[in-house]
């Protein structure tokens, strides 16, 4: 019981977690955005909301797999 | 629109934290992605060696009541989420450390998202020389470089690392140091010598011979 609170604790931490930084991440570049003349993007095809949303999909599917894991246990 | 070109727009602010009212961006960058390959490389793996770990340790651990698994299972939970949270904070620090070349300085923003906010500058005029690194299979073979810039006034040689098309930045950093060494001499002399075109455009031969051998520290 206790081990799966923290599991289930420790998955929404990282939930928040991924929030905030994704917050302050896009924050920052909407207040100072580099000429668009010059943007390219990662390796000429990456765009960073992919990452973003790479991100966010990665955190929710640990997430999700954990506690598949404790239910089959 | 000429790189020294003085109209009523106002830059303060606008590209990066600490830009001036008439500063321009000539070019920017960020690292070559080559310096992610060893992260990226790394997180597939654990993409891989994560759950074959989870479901070798849940197959030997075969009592029903055991707390072994979930714990274990926490521990290494509390790992990757680590882990896999660093990666991907190592992706957006990339993001956020840029260097940028404007029409007065180099600036090097070193900067993550949460702890470090650091920036470097240097003055164009105060570049004594310029030399451009670029050794290595790697670094041929996907072109990117070093950048040492030695700053005259504290004999120093300050490196810009992993700079992609570093041939390109040479050439840029060099013409801009030059307009921008012709427009503060022009405007020390007071007034125009010549036509403010044709200094951006580096065009020396207009500059009246007078005027380059006056006695102005720049």
């Amino acid at each position: 019981m206790l081990l799966s609170t923290l599991t289930i604790i420790l998955a929404l931490t990282s939930a928040v977690f991924m929030a905030v930084t994704l917050f302050v991440f896009y924050k920052y570049i909407k207040s100072y955005r580099l000429p668009r003349e010059q943007y390219y993007l990662l390796l000429g095809f990456i765009h960073l909301k992919w990452i973003a949303w790479m991100y966010i999909s990665f955190t929710v599917i640990l997430g999700v797999w954990t506690a598949f894991i404790f239910l089959n246990k | 629109m000429g790189i020294f070109d003085h109209n009523t727009e106002d830059f303060t602010d606008r590209h990066f934290p600490g830009q001036d009212r008439l500063e321009e961006i000539v070019l920017y960058t960020r690292k070559h992605p080559i310096v992610l390959l060893p992260h990226v490389l790394g997180f597939m793996a654990s993409l891989i060696i994560f759950p074959m770990v989870i479901y070798t340790l849940k197959s030997f651990i075969t009592e029903p009541d055991s707390l072994v698994f979930p714990a274990l299972f926490l521990l290494l939970f509390a790992g990757y989420t680590y882990y896999f949270h660093r990666f991907f904070l190592k992706l957006f620090n990339y993001y956020l450390g840029i260097t940028i070349l404007t029409n007065f300085r180099i600036i090097q923003l070193q900067k993550t998202v949460f702890f470090i906010n650091n920036k470097d500058t240097i003055d164009l005029h105060k570049i004594q020389d310029l030399k451009k690194d670029q050794n290595g299979l790697l670094s041929t073979l996907f072109n990117y470089g070093t950048l040492v810039v030695e700053v005259s006034a504290i004999h120093e040689t300050k490196c810009l690392r992993y700079i992609p098309y570093p041939e390109k930045w040479f050439q840029a950093l060099n013409e801009a140091k030059r307009i921008y060494i012709d427009k503060r001499r022009e405007k020390k002399i007071g007034g125009l010598a010549v036509d403010e075109r044709e200094v951006e455009r580096g065009d020396r031969q207009f500059i009246p011979r007078e005027t380059l051998h006056t006695s102005i520290h720049i």
